[in-house]
């Protein structure tokens, strides 16, 4: 993917840190009592006052305050208590904005208020929305009514698995019209489905005549920009059959199992579809759009007593899976044969400090690639002491570890994760396809913060940078993942960062961070190779650190 | 109370049978070689239309039999067919999906009979194109507002007069603009009420009907047809604050559950019943919330039925029986019995000018029940399971969904309904196993059938209501003036006294019915309940309303008289007149 880096205009800065001990917080107020105000105005990026909109004051402290701006855009809160505070905005027709973001989809700038403080003329900017609007149009070029049209995030890795992220999902009207509203500026891919009157073809075609996603055209939505005439073309290669049979290696008949099929294409043709399949291990499916797949089986292990077929208890799931290429001709003589999943042993230890939950924790390997399959294991866990767990019956590739919501541990427990006997992240477990994998688990119930304060060289506070934290290996820079973090100084410079796994991190101080490429790794292997700096975080809470910002490079 | 304009008729009584359709022994010695062919065309322009979706279905008919898709004159074909009866149907991206012999969109089909070896072409199906309205929904400053769901209510005919149901919805784009496909009709938009708490920035607004009512009096109209488009059907919110209405619900000695069901609903004079004003209110610990109510009359209305988990709620409109709620009984299976507590009830009248309505107490009263008894006349009697497992379906004439559970036919063949709030209702019974049909029904000893039952505060004497084996059968031939049998006339059963003119039991008639005549002109009906009844044949167009009286009237002067008898078997013969639409 040839996609620009729009994260870093990235000035990157000298960095001087002291370890002053500052705390970073605003609670060193002498009268608690003392209330102060905010007050302000709300501006278009264009400078005119904008009315009725909703400006919400909220704190981890106080229940969040919403008003809405008078003629000429004002806004003023009084009686605030000391306090750490985010002021933001939003009206229709407008993103969602924050007090200090100075361009779209940046963070803004915490309000650090002291007892009795007043802060006026706060200045909030609200940018125009997106919107993108096209016309369906069937093979001899008439508009199309009833069409399904889905707009994607055209960038190939923003979802973190193979499938491109659905963003929202509409139908065209009596005109083959439809239009995608209140968007943010970005990459953007468009997509028609549906066939006349709907259902007919799986296929979808990509704007402006693609049969794949990665062949769709990219559409550019500049802030406030509306994009027409991104029509698509809907003319579908036909559909395809493909037939075949599954076989099981443990030589049972296939009726004794619950058999799915699925098609998954990486960044191709469709999203992922269950082929059809009968009991008796036939696929039989003539609705297919010729590309190239990933074909996974999964068959689930039956048991039958008098009220009839119900899934069985006991552990049986085998799987196949293959790469598949649907010619235009179709496949009739597919033939797969399921064999048992791959067994993972693993090890949990269960940090020493740390209160153990009354009940064992239920475990969780979540499957990122077969919708609805997670292996689930119990685990007592004992402080400072090694606990076992079973994961049976995976299909090899990429899994997510989590707890169970029910299960006491809080959610915002911590692990180190071995896999192997190589550090892994707890993010994206890729299981791998060797029979015999183990995982090793440390858990903690406590989480890094680190706090801080970024001044300038005559000491006052840096309110117009950003401060990303991320973790030293790379392997570790999964999308999404909570290692990734970043932070804006509030108003006196103070910045906190928390919910951060222990271990080894950059810190990279920077003018702008737009907060959709955070998780790019381009930006984040860029950022590294700037000599940032480095930081141990243990658990709990860090010593505050003052960072003084210098000179660019 | 409100139903002065039915309380002074009375009950009404169905009875219907869930019964497997019984499928046609096939004949072996026929040999599939017939044909059907014809071609697909626009019902108002007439022009054919290329590129439409046909399908054939039917006893015989092998699943696989691929639709057929028309080609440039709108012509299909279907070849190597069995002798049988089957069903034509098509659709096509901008028209209503239509089956063949519909004289308009919504209209009851004909089914293609073929004997063996035949051909039959020139077969026309017409499909209706959709009609479009089109608008915007702006603010108080005329701002656009997004995401307003907007909805054509279509004016349907139900229970003896019109009302306005949800037909089709759409929803605003950040321009404020909808379209709404629709099939043509009498259609009134509207706005759907927002969400008690609206998105950042937008107003909360009550249901509002176009050109901007709060109520359906004096609503604007728009007749469609097909293929029409309208617009624009704009809305301005009123900058006019709505106001919260709330209040406290009261009862003697137990607390209102929160499975209190409180509406609110218009009662401004010369209103349109509609199901979209019936907004339900937030309920909280006894208190409950109208967050956005426009200046106006309504009436405020709780109802705290008894259910357990596995209740269901039965409703019958004029399409069907729906159910909702619990676990949907298995048919066959033995009904839960009802629970013993009774229904809560409560209204209130109030009026909203200026500012919010707070503390109007709902003070909940307990309401009557209806017992009965259902008598099985005939030789093979019902056991105990097959009685448990039919139901007694109570439905308010006004149609409004009340949360009434299912009453089940006890085994010694009884029935006592949950307590009702006062308003005329409708029993529906549905027996779980065939052979009987619904002959009549006494409210203390006075006939009630096919009329609504008062439900007031007094205690109702017990139903009596009469199953007989022997069900009723009318057939005839359809002629016209030169006495050929027409293929295709709608024939139109009534009753013949006037003041029973209205079809109270809606999808499972007791005295109304419609048929429509095979190629040789005939017809059959069953099941009507002894009586007096008017029938009249109408050939080519029909009128799309037959139950309004003004059509009545005219199929009740065209037509002729007739004398329905318990188990009675007769054959008559009727001559087609031409509807003219007035």
């Amino acid at each position: 993917m040839g996609r620009a880096l729009v994260a870093g205009t990235a000035l990157f800065l000298a960095i001087s840190a002291t370890g002053s001990g500052v705390r970073a917080s605003a609670s060193s107020n002498q009268q608690p009592s003392a209330r102060g105000g905010v007050s302000g105005r709300v501006v278009t990026s264009g400078g005119a006052a904008v009315s009725g909109v909703t400006v919400t004051l909220t704190s981890t402290d106080v229940a969040p305050i919403s008003l809405s701006t008078s003629a000429d855009g004002r806004f003023s809160y009084e009686g605030i208590p000391a306090g750490r505070y985010r002021l933001t905005a939003q009206k229709p027709g407008f993103l969602p904005t924050e007090y200090g973001s100075v361009r779209p989809n940046r963070l803004g700038t915490p309000i650090v208020l002291s007892a009795g403080d007043r802060m006026a003329d706060l200045s909030l900017i609200l940018w125009p929305s997106s919107a993108i609007a096209g016309v369906v149009r069937d093979a001899s070029g008439r508009a199309t009514s009833g069409m399904a049209v889905r707009l994607f995030d055209g960038r190939a890795d923003a979802s973190g698995t193979v499938e491109p992220r659905l963003i929202a999902a509409t139908t065209t009207d009596d005109r083959g019209d439809y239009r995608f509203f209140h968007l943010r500026d970005g990459e953007y891919v468009i997509a028609a489905s549906g066939g006349r009157g709907g259902g007919e073809s799986r296929a979808f075609v990509y704007h402006p005549s693609a049969a794949r996603f990665v062949d769709a055209r990219r559409l550019s939505l500049e802030v406030g920009q509306e994009l027409t005439g991104i029509d698509v073309a809907f003319t579908p290669a036909p559909p395809v059959f493909i037939g075949g049979t599954i076989r099981l290696a443990t030589g049972e008949p296939a009726s004794l199992y619950r058999l799915s099929a699925l098609l998954r294409s990486t960044y191709g043709t469709i999203p992922t579809t269950y082929l059809n399949v009968n009991r008796d291990g036939r696929i039989a499916d003539s609705n297919v759009p010729s590309g190239d797949y990933q074909l996974i089986v999964r068959a689930d292990r039956l048991v039958r007593d008098a009220a009839g077929v119900e899934p069985s208890a006991q552990p049986g799931t085998l799987w196949a899976q293959r790469q598949l290429t649907v010619p235009l001709g179709g496949v009739t003589d597919l033939s797969v044969t399921c064999t048992p999943g791959i067994t993972l042993d693993g090890q949990v230890v269960f940090a020493a400090s740390a209160v153990p939950p009354r009940a064992p924790v239920r475990l969780k390997l979540q499957s990122l690639q077969v919708p609805d399959f997670a292996s689930t294991a119990d685990v007592e866990m004992t402080p400072g002491k090694a606990s076992l767990f079973r994961f049976g019956d995976l299909l090899p590739g990429p899994y997510r570890l989590v707890t169970e919501p029910q299960s006491p541990l809080p959610r915002s427990w911590s692990a180190s994760l071995r896999l192997n006997d190589v550090d892994a992240p707890d993010d994206v477990i890729d299981v791998p396809a060797a029979p015999d994998s183990s995982l090793h688990v440390n858990f903690s119930l406590q989480l890094s913060e680190f706090n801080g304060r970024l001044l300038d060289k005559s000491d006052r506070p840096a309110v117009d940078f950003f401060v990303v934290l991320f973790p030293i290996d790379p392997r570790l820079w999964t999308v999404g993942t909570r290692r990734v973090q970043q932070a804006r100084p509030a108003t006196d410079g103070s910045f906190m960062v928390s919910g951060l796994p222990a271990g080894d991190y950059y810190l990279a101080v920077l003018t702008d961070v737009d907060s959709r490429a955070m998780f790019d790794r381009t930006f984040l292997g860029g950022l590294a190779q700037s000599n940032p700096f480095r930081l141990t975080l243990t658990p709990g809470e860090n010593p505050a650190q003052t960072l003084r910002v210098g000179a660019a490079r | 109370m409100r139903w002065t304009t039915v309380s002074s008729l009375a009950a009404i009584l169905v009875a219907v049978t869930i019964e497997a359709q019984a499928v046609a022994p096939q004949d072996s010695t026929t040999k599939s070689t017939g044909t059907v062919e014809g071609a697909v065309i626009d019902a108002v322009s007439g022009r054919p239309i290329a590129g439409a979706t046909v399908t054939l279905t039917g006893p015989g008919v092998p699943q696989s039999l691929a639709p057929a898709v028309t080609g440039q004159g709108g012509s299909f074909r279907f070849d190597a067919l069995p002798a049988g009866r089957f069903s034509l149907a098509s659709r096509n991206e901008g028209y209503i999906a239509g089956r063949f012999g519909q004289r308009y969109p919504d209209d009851t089909d004909l089914p293609i009979t073929l004997a063996n070896g035949e051909r039959r072409s020139k077969i026309e199906l017409r499909l209706w194109p959709v009609a479009v309205l089109w608008g915007s929904v702006v603010g108080p400053q005329n701002e656009p507002l997004a995401r307003v769901r907007v909805t054509a209510l279509r004016s349907v005919f139900s229970r003896g007069r019109f009302e306005l149901r949800r037909r089709v919805q759409a929803t605003t784009d950040d321009r404020g603009q909808y379209r709404l496909s629709v099939p043509p009709g009498q259609y009134v938009v509207a706005l759907e009420p927002s969400a008690a708490s609206p998105p950042a920035g937008q107003p909360a607004y009550p249901a509002l009907f176009h050109p901007g009512l709060t109520s359906t009096a004096g609503v604007n109209f728009i007749d469609l047809r097909g293929g029409e488009n309208q617009g624009p059907v704009d809305f301005k919110l009123p900058a006019a604050k709505s106001y919260r209405v709330s209040g406290r619900l009261e009862s003697g000695e137990e607390k209102p559950a929160a499975s209190v069901r409180v509406s609110l609903v218009s009662d401004e004079p010369g209103a349109i019943p509609t199901e979209l004003d019936m907004a339900p209110a937030t309920v909280s610990q006894g208190q409950f919330t109208f967050p956005a109510v426009f200046p106006g009359r309504y009436l405020v209305r709780a109802i705290q039925a008894p259910r357990s988990m596995d209740q269901v709620i039965g409703r019958v409109t004029a399409t069907g029986f729906s159910m909702s709620g619990g676990r949907p009984p298995m048919i066959g299976a033995p009904l839960p019995p009802l629970p013993d507590s009774p229904t809560l009830w409560a209204e209130a009248s109030i009026v909203v000018v200026d500012k919010d309505v707070t503390g109007v107490p709902l003070v909940m009263r307990s309401a009557a029940h209806l017992t009965g008894e259902v008598v099985f006349r005939g030789n093979q009697q019902p056991d105990s399971n097959q009685l448990q497992a039919s139901s007694v379906i109570v439905t308010p004439v006004d149609g409004r969904d009340t949360g009434i559970p299912i009453t089940r036919i006890e085994a010694d063949r009884t029935f006592r309904t949950v307590g009702l709030p006062p308003a005329p209702y409708v029993l529906t019974f549905l027996l779980s196993f065939p052979g009987y049909t619904m002959q009549a029904l006494q409210v203390g000893g006075v006939d009630m059938t096919g009329r609504p039952i008062d439900v007031g505060s007094q205690t109702i004497p017990p139903i009596k209501v009469l199953m007989t084996e022997r069900a009723t059968e009318l057939r005839g031939t359809v002629r016209n003036a030169q006495g050929q049998p027409i293929e295709g006339a709608s024939v139109y059963i009534f009753p013949a006294d006037r003041s029973a003119w209205v079809d109270y039991a809606m999808a499972f008639p007791l005295r109304w019915r419609t048929a429509r005549s095979s190629r040789d002109g005939s017809f059959e009906v069953k099941g009507l309940v002894a009586g007096r009844y008017a029938i009249a044949a109408v050939e080519g167009s029909v009128p799309e309303v037959w139950q309004e009286p003004k059509s009545l009237d005219w199929l009740s002067m065209t037509g002729q008289r007739l004398g329905v008898a318990e188990g009675q078997v007769q054959t008559v013969s009727i001559q087609t007149t031409k509807w003219v639409a007035r």
